[in-house]
């Protein structure tokens, strides 16, 4: 990769700034301090690795005074392709793009392709060094030397050291010898759970054969062991057969020798002997029964003499019992005395009480004596009533009198006050004329106005003609007057007046009627003439007038005043007199009914006077106690009486009751009890007698048992002698002379006969056996067997049998086993499941093995590439660095070492003396340091640029000619942009590579 | 007088109950399956017997896995051999290398239509209908070993029209199998047999065809290596002409499809490819244990480096095929994709990769086997690992080389 044009947008102080036409080999880029040579660099590496972020410490050349940063490189690759690339800000490290010359496009990714896997720090470190970079090779070592190897001779891909670590990585996630996590270690431990299985498996699979061959010698065994039993069990049963039939025959020959060894047992009674028992145990019986009897009787016979009976006290047993019977009575009648007692004391008090309430002059004689009857008393209640009657009547009669006389006083009282409002004689008759005079003057102008009105009317006719109703008129005026002056003088009490008036009123209505009626009879012409007179009347009577008219009426009016007045007073006054006369003779009435009261009232005193001596009262006695007395002495004397019946009473039961007293204790005298009142002491001698009545029923109830034993007695002796005649009657029959040869006798049959039947069922079991008669008489026959040869022949069998079933069981359980051992091996698909599984398990565990070994051998190869390329590579890296570090010292320096562990390169020099880098001189260190940097850049694959900056300052005049002459020597097949701020470096470059920066 | 023809089947190889190698982690329903499969071909072929009536059946050894056999595949066998004899079909029986006389046996007594040959080599007549009909050949394995060529021992005995031998062995050149009484083909057509019924080899072929000198193969793939169908011959023998079919028996077949990722560009498009790829293989007759090789180069190359991705693509694609009778299995894949780099330029090539290319072509078995001491020799974990054969070694040498460029040359991501 060659550098041909820089084209600066901006960076630094750079702005749009194209440097073209670069050198394919050594470019020599000149300028003074601040021209921007460290500008170029560092744009360089920015175009290529990016432009520095803002975290990094290298500097970033922003420009400061324009805003667009960046540029672009072209570049000739290997091939000879020309291509560029940009890089703009951007993000991070800036927008770069590749563009191909055949047009295709290509960013950071294709770039990274085009450096083959170059970093920055490695470009730095290598191709692009000042003098500080010089000098950071002073501490490089065996691995950083190594690690600059591999990168020069890796050409893109992952680091080495990160393959390295994948592969490590990779491997130990398979497998690790001792761990447990790992996939491979996790199946190798299930994988060997697994294999156990199967073995296990295939270990039983083994002992099927086993159990075949087991199985078939079972049943040979079983079969063998069923022959055996069978005929075993046939000689069993023969035995037992045998057994049981021995006996029997054994039995029947018994019996026939002892029937005949039996002596004669004819003739003989059937059932002889029990017969004869049971007479014999009758009569045992019998006899003691009669004992029994016997000796009841004795007892009988002594409790009679014990019950010692009292006759006498039987004897009286009437006069007992009555007593008991009365017992109740008599006690009744004591009670009775007790309340007779009580009530006695009673009604004494109750007599003592009414004498002291009648007065101490009373006896009880006395009491006795007066007259209580029904009629004394009626009479003193009628003489007592008459005289409260009387007492009351006494009272009214002096309340009326007194009325009487304060009315008549009242009325003569009004009387004189009447006569005093009336008028005198005289008064009364001044008044009287006033009165008249003004009733002239009144009928005058009375007169005046009729005449006027007749006068009008009668006018008033004749221009009409009707006249008639008012010669009527006058009349009625006047009655109607009169009417009114009468009434008036009813009223206010004028009955003389009013009576004159009316009189006076009649009289005139009458002429006044006369007059009117020989009216109409009159013509006009008569008329005229009345009128006239009237006329002139009128005129007259005008004519007639008082001066004092006036006056006149006062006085007229006055006058009438009084005059009523008058008339009312002596009107009243009438009354009051008449009044006066009737109350005067009432009070005489009321007086003269007083005395008739008086009269009666002693005339009763006298007769209640008579009546309290007459029936033994005392005098002193009050009148009004009287009837109270007479009844406390009517009933004092019925307390009496009472009171004396009582005691008559009492006095019969005490005689009752001594009488029984006497009779009770005579009978406890008779009988030797001590008399403790009645009551104790006839309870005593009831319970005395009470005992002996139960003596005389036990007597009787004991004779009446004697009876009965003796009785008995009897009919058993009677049995007794019918018994022992049957036992003769047995002996005879049997013609035995006495018991004990009948009963002999009467046994031996007994016996034959139990023979005979023995023998009877023997022969019948034997029947029914269903053994062959041949076969019971070879039992029969063969003597020498006994019961116990047969039995000690049978358990033999027995065990033997029982030895069989026992194999056979065991035999039958084994094969049991056996058969359920191999069908679960037939059965079980287990060993299948375990191999199949397994081999699944090896098959999985075998693929990750492969696996591993993958990685495992790649991880050996790498290893073995990485110390194979170290050995071939470093020493021709070392060669080279030798011989530029040779050239420059011009041959003083001859050999260089390359780095072990932590020590750096050595360095021999042409005397063979040996040194460290340290030990020599700084200008001899930079160059041994650009020999090796020169040697490794030379190394890479790809021919990055080199730049270097103005190394050779610490160079003296002949190395760095020589120097100079190297690069220029090496730029032949690497470019080299040599930077440098020292005018004579340039005499040695050729003017056409050289870049003046200004 | 008739033709004189004998129809049989020949087969070989049951290894009854078999455990499968190179399989983990299967659903239950697949798992059963697997299982049960030996015997389910077993199965088959006597169903195929009984339905062509043949006369008898061959079967040439190896009818069980070990010499530990299971009790359930003798008993299994015993009643599909009871079956046959219902059908009044006769079953010439010799044990090989995985089932020698002196293994593990129970004593089951086997039906009188069986005919097992002893240690000894020996002849077998059979008769049909009361008629001779041929002279059946063969041994048994007395021990698991037995190594040397016992062609010789193979004596014809004249008389039937037929002569059929019966061979448990290694023909010589085959270098897969261990050399079990290894024998040349001249060798035996130096016999003159009309038949010979070879068993061994699980790799079904004809060596000649006249006379019919075959392995039918064994009857039910047990790994991925023993890919295709897999069943019996029915033959049919006449001294013309004899046919030769090949019937499949077994119920999961072992495949191994391409899915080339050329062109794809997505996951969604690589899903698809995989899916049609699969639905390619998929049978009515049978299940299918597939191998997924992941060839060609594209895009989708780095989304195969990632072993997670990848699983879960495979885990995607084997969903819900365990519920399915004709299901494919995916049991395993490989990615064989052409990497980015030319290798012959790296090994020429100064970069460290080189360097790395340079190194695998030198690297040694015993720099294998030092590498994998720490699991391979590890006290425990050996019993479990099968020595590595030497195209395995091979194999491990390119992953390894392949994963170390793939880490060094690609792209930082």
């Amino acid at each position: 990769m060659k550098l041909r044009t820089i084209h600066i947008y901006g960076f630094g102080k750079f702005e749009n700034k194209t440097f073209e036409n670069f050198s394919p080999n050594l470019q020599v880029i000149y300028g003074d301090n601040e021209a921007g040579k460290s500008t170029i660099m560092s744009f360089i590496r920015c175009m290529l690795f990016g432009f520095p972020t803002k975290g990094q410490s290298e500097y970033r050349y922003v420009p400061k005074t324009h805003s667009k940063y960046g540029g672009k490189l072209i570049v000739e690759l290997e091939d000879g392709e020309i291509i560029q690339i940009e890089r703009t800000y951007g993000k991070a490290t800036g927008d770069v793009t590749v563009q191909f010359s055949d047009g295709t496009i290509g960013g950071e990714e294709t770039l990274g392709e085009l450096l083959g896997g170059l970093d920055r720090q490695t470009f730095q470190n290598i191709f692009s060094c000042d003098l500080t970079g010089l000098q950071n090779l002073e501490n490089i070592n065996e691995e950083m030397l190594n690690r600059y190897l591999f990168e020069a001779g890796t050409t893109g891909g992952s680091g080495l050291s990160h393959v390295e670590q994948e592969l490590d990585k990779k491997l130990s996630e398979l497998f690790k010898p001792s761990g447990r996590k790992p996939t491979l270690n996790q199946q190798l431990f299930e994988l060997e759970k697994v294999k156990e299985r199967l073995e296990d498996w295939k270990q039983k699979n083994e002992t099927y054969n086993n159990l075949l061959g087991q199985k078939g010698k079972i049943k040979l065994e079983l079969e063998e062991l069923y022959t055996d039993k069978k005929n075993y069990e046939a000689e069993k049963h023969l035995l037992e057969k045998k057994k049981q039939l021995l006996p029997l025959v054994n039995e029947q020959k018994s019996l026939e020798h002892q029937l005949k060894e039996l002596p004669s047992y004819a003739p003989f009674p059937e059932d002889g002997v029990q017969r004869l028992e049971k007479w014999k145990s009758q009569i045992v019986l019998l006899k003691g029964e009669w004992n029994e009897l016997k000796n009841r009787c004795s007892n009988i016979d002594r409790e009679i003499e014990d019950l010692d009976l009292n006759e006498n006290l039987l004897n009286n047993g009437g006069k007992v019992e009555a007593l008991k019977e009365r017992e109740s009575m008599v006690q009744n009648k004591k009670e009775a005395l007790r309340s007779y007692k009580t009530e006695i004391n009673t009604l004494e008090e109750k007599i003592n009480r009414s004498i002291g309430k009648l007065g101490e002059e009373w006896s009880e004689e006395d009491l006795l004596e007066t007259d209580t009857s029904f009629a004394a008393k009626e009479q003193l209640k009628e003489l007592l009533s008459s005289k409260v009657k009387l007492e009351q009547r006494k009272e009214f009669l002096d309340h009326s009198l007194m009325k009487a006389r304060e009315e008549l006083e009242e009325a003569e009282q009004e009387g004189n006050q009447l006569r005093e409002d009336l008028l005198s004689d005289q008064e009364y008759s001044e008044k009287e004329e006033a009165v008249q005079k003004w009733d002239s003057v009144k009928n005058r102008e009375e007169r005046i106005h009729v005449l006027t009105r007749e006068i009008q009317l009668e006018e008033l006719n004749r221009s009409s003609g009707g006249k008639k109703e008012s010669s009527f008129l006058p009349m009625y005026l006047l009655i109607g007057f009169g009417v009114i002056s009468i009434s008036f003088l009813f009223l206010s009490g004028e009955w003389i007046f009013a009576a004159v008036t009316m009189f006076l009123l009649v009289l005139g209505s009458l002429l006044f009627y006369k007059a009117s009626q020989q009216n109409p009879s009159v013509d006009s012409g008569a008329d005229l003439k009345a009128l006239d007179r009237k006329r002139e009347e009128l005129t007259r009577l005008k004519s007639i007038h008082h001066k004092d008219e006036d006056n006149l009426e006062q006085d007229a009016r006055n006058a009438l005043y009084l005059l009523e007045l008058h008339e009312k007073a002596s009107f009243q006054y009438g009354h009051a007199k008449e009044r006066i006369k009737r109350l005067a003779r009432n009070y005489d009435q009321e007086a003269e009914k007083y005395d008739e009261w008086e009269i009666e009232y002693h005339t009763n005193e006298n007769k209640l006077m008579a009546w309290i001596h007459s029936y033994r009262f005392p005098v002193s006695f009050p009148s009004a106690s009287l009837i109270e007395g007479f009844e406390l002495i009517e009933r004092a004397k019925e307390e009496i009486k009472q009171r004396d019946h009582m005691i008559k009473k009492a006095g019969v039961l005490e005689e009752y009751l001594a009488k029984e007293e006497n009779e009770l204790k005579e009978l406890c005298d008779q009988f030797a009890i001590v008399y403790r009142g009645t009551d104790v002491s006839l309870a005593m001698l009831w319970q005395k007698y009470q005992g002996e009545l139960d003596k005389r029923k036990q007597l009787e109830y004991l004779s009446e048992r004697r009876r009965d034993v003796m009785e008995s007695l009897g009919t058993v002796e009677q049995k007794i002698s019918t018994c022992q005649s049957a036992i003769e009657e047995l002996l005879d029959e049997a013609a035995c002379s006495d018991e004990d040869s009948f009963r002999l006798k009467g046994n031996t049959r007994e016996g034959a006969i139990k023979l005979q039947q023995q023998l009877t069922l023997i022969k019948h079991q034997m029947r029914m056996s269903g053994y062959s008669g041949e076969f019971i008489k070879s039992i029969a026959s063969s003597e020498n067997q006994t019961q116990q040869e047969i039995d000690l022949q049978v358990a033999n069998v027995k065990t033997k049998l029982t030895q069989l079933t026992e194999r056979e069981k065991e035999m039958n359980r084994l094969a049991a086993e056996n058969n359920h051992k191999m069908e679960s091996l037939l059965e079980g698909e287990n060993y299948v499941d375990a191999l199949h599984e397994y081999h699944q398990s090896q098959s999985r565990f075998q693929q990750g093995a492969y696996e591993w070994a993958v990685y495992a051998v790649a991880k050996d190869m790498l290893g073995r590439a990485k110390s194979n390329y170290q050995q071939e590579r470093l020493p021709i890296v070392l060669e080279k660095a030798e011989e530029y570090f040779s050239y420059i010292t011009e041959g003083k320096y001859t050999r260089l070492y390359q780095p072990a562990g932590d020590r750096g390169f050595t360095i021999e020099r042409m005397d063979g003396i040996v040194f460290s880098p340290k030990e020599l001189s700084r200008g001899t260190r930079e160059q041994l340091y650009l020999s090796i940097r020169l040697a490794l850049a030379g190394s890479f694959s790809k021919k990055y640029p080199i730049l270097l900056d103005d190394l050779l300052v610490n160079f003296d005049r002949l190395r760095s000619s020589q120097t100079r002459r190297l690069i220029q020597k090496v730029s032949e097949e690497h470019q080299v942009l040599f930077f440098t701020c020292h005018p004579y470096n340039l005499d040695s470059f050729e003017k056409e590579e050289l870049l003046h920066l200004v | 007088m008739t033709m004189s023809k004998l129809t049989f089947i020949h087969t070989a190889d049951l290894h009854l109950d078999s455990p499968f190698k190179g399989l983990h982690s299967l659903p239950s329903s697949i798992y059963e399956r697997m299982k049960e499969s030996t015997f389910h071909s077993l199965h088959n072929i006597v169903s195929l017997a009984v339905e062509k009536k043949v006369d008898f059946v061959l079967i040439a050894g190896d009818l069980f896995h070990s010499e530990e056999r299971s009790l359930r595949a003798q008993i299994k066998l015993h009643n599909e051999l009871i079956r046959l004899k219902d059908h009044h079909i006769d079953c010439f029986i010799i044990h090989g290398n995985h089932d020698p006389l002196d293994g593990y046996w129970v004593n089951l007594e086997w039906p009188e239509n069986v005919h097992i040959f002893g240690e000894e080599t020996s002849f077998k007549p059979y008769y049909k209908n009361g008629k001779l009909m041929a002279h059946l050949y063969g041994f048994s394995y007395p021990t698991k070993r037995v190594t040397d060529n016992r062609t010789q021992e193979y004596v014809k005995k004249e008389g039937p029209d037929f002569h059929i031998g019966m061979l448990h062995g290694n023909v010589q050149g085959a270098s897969d199998h261990e050399a079990y009484a290894p024998f040349k083909v001249e060798q035996l057509l130096e016999k003159q047999f009309d038949y010979w019924a070879l068993g061994h080899i699980h790799k079904r072929q004809v060596l000649t065809s006249e006379p019919p000198i075959l392995y039918p193969g064994n009857i039910q793939g047990l790994s991925k290596k023993e890919t295709g169908e897999k069943g019996c011959y029915l033959v049919e023998l006449e001294k013309k002409r004899t046919r030769l079919t090949f019937q499949n028996t077994a119920e999961i077949i072992w495949k191994k499809v391409e899915v080339p990722i050329d062109g794809l560009t997505s996951f969604s498009e690589l899903y698809s490819c995989c899916e049609e790829v699969i639905e390619g293989i998929r049978s009515d007759h049978y299940g299918v244990m597939a191998t997924l090789m992941f060839t060609g180069s594209g895009t989708m190359d780095d989304f195969l480096q990632n072993d997670q991705e990848i699983e879960d693509l495979i885990v995607s694609l084997r969903d819900g095929e365990e519920r399915k009778k004709d299901f494919i299995w995916i049991a395993e894949w490989k990615v064989e994709t052409n990497p980015d780099w030319d290798r012959e330029e790296l090994k020429h090539s100064e970069l460290f990769a080189g360097d790395i290319v340079r190194l695998s072509e030198q690297y040694e078995d015993k720099d294998i086997d030092e590498a994998l001491n720490p699991l391979f020799h590890h006290r425990r974990a050996r019993h479990f690992i099968s020595k590595l054969s030497t195209s395995e070694k091979q194999e491990l040498i390119r992953d390894a080389e392949k994963l170390l460029l793939n880490s060094l040359l690609k792209e930082r991501t």
